[in-house]
């Protein structure tokens, strides 16, 4: 766990000194994956895939797209650190490796830190049942979101 | 491992802060913000495992959601603006336009 938060830090810290928008992207990538990591070492596995569906599939995504479509115009004097490609790879090489020792080594159905399959199970009930209406409203909040994105010509 | 964790959390908190404030693009700021997020996001889970408290898990839940529908939004106002020409960098914008 150490070791996937130190990971997380660290690739944070070097998407702050990135030059190109698209360095600090990658940066983002290999911590939230750590992140997601992270959820997977404590137990919460529910939200560990979550991270890796929202965060790292979906909003990687429209970040990498939005770096793409703005040119950076305006360069940091002090952020001229261009990520060298052996360092991205070796970012997902230590997630790899991290999920290796994961897999080899977690205890079948036990959860490392606290949040097992009852709390869990606990989380689900909360969501559908007394707050099923909050719950239902976050995901029209999302569907008027993404109609929110659409340019007005199309809308 | 209660340390380990607020160190984690905290770093990655101070991380995002630090994009947030320091970086002017637009793009980069919203990284930022989903960074501080996530740090929020481990803190909640952690505590949620500690203490039994499903509702921390609920609410962590709740995040992950919100966060997505925040950088929907934010993203197509940076669309927005670079399909407009206007600079999408955080000292260009001045100036609110109805």
């Amino acid at each position: 766990m150490a070791a996937a938060g130190a990971a997380a830090v660290a690739f944070a810290l070097f998407a702050l000194v990135q030059r190109s928008l698209y360095g600090t992207a990658i940066c983002l990538l290999v911590v939230l994956l750590q992140v997601a990591l992270l959820f997977l070492l404590m137990g919460a596995q529910l939200l560990g895939f979550l991270q890796v569906l929202v965060y790292a599939g979906a909003i990687m995504v429209l970040l990498v797209v939005a770096s793409m479509s703005s040119p950076a115009r305006l360069e940091e004097l002090w952020a001229r650190l261009a990520l060298p490609r052996a360092w991205a790879w070796g970012g997902f090489a230590v997630l790899a490796l991290e999920l290796g020792l994961f897999l080899r080594w977690a205890p079948a159905g036990a959860p490392f830190l606290g949040v097992t399959r009852e709390l869990e199970a606990r989380m689900a009930g909360i969501l559908f049942g007394p707050h099923a209406v909050l719950t239902e409203l976050v995901g029209a909040l999302i569907l008027v979101a993404a109609l929110a994105a659409l340019p007005e010509e199309s809308a | 491992m209660s340390l380990t964790v607020w160190a984690i959390s905290g770093g990655l908190f101070l991380s995002g802060a630090l994009l947030l404030c320091l970086r002017r693009q637009l793009v980069a700021m919203a990284a930022g913000l989903e960074l501080m997020l996530n740090a929020a996001n481990v803190a909640l889970v952690y505590g949620a495992g500690r203490h039994g408290d499903a509702e921390g898990l609920a609410i962590a839940f709740l995040v992950v959601a919100v966060a997505a529908a925040e950088v929907v939004v934010g993203l197509s106002l940076i669309l927005a603006l670079v399909r407009r020409d206007l600079p999408a960098e955080g000292e260009g914008l001045r100036e609110l336009a109805g």
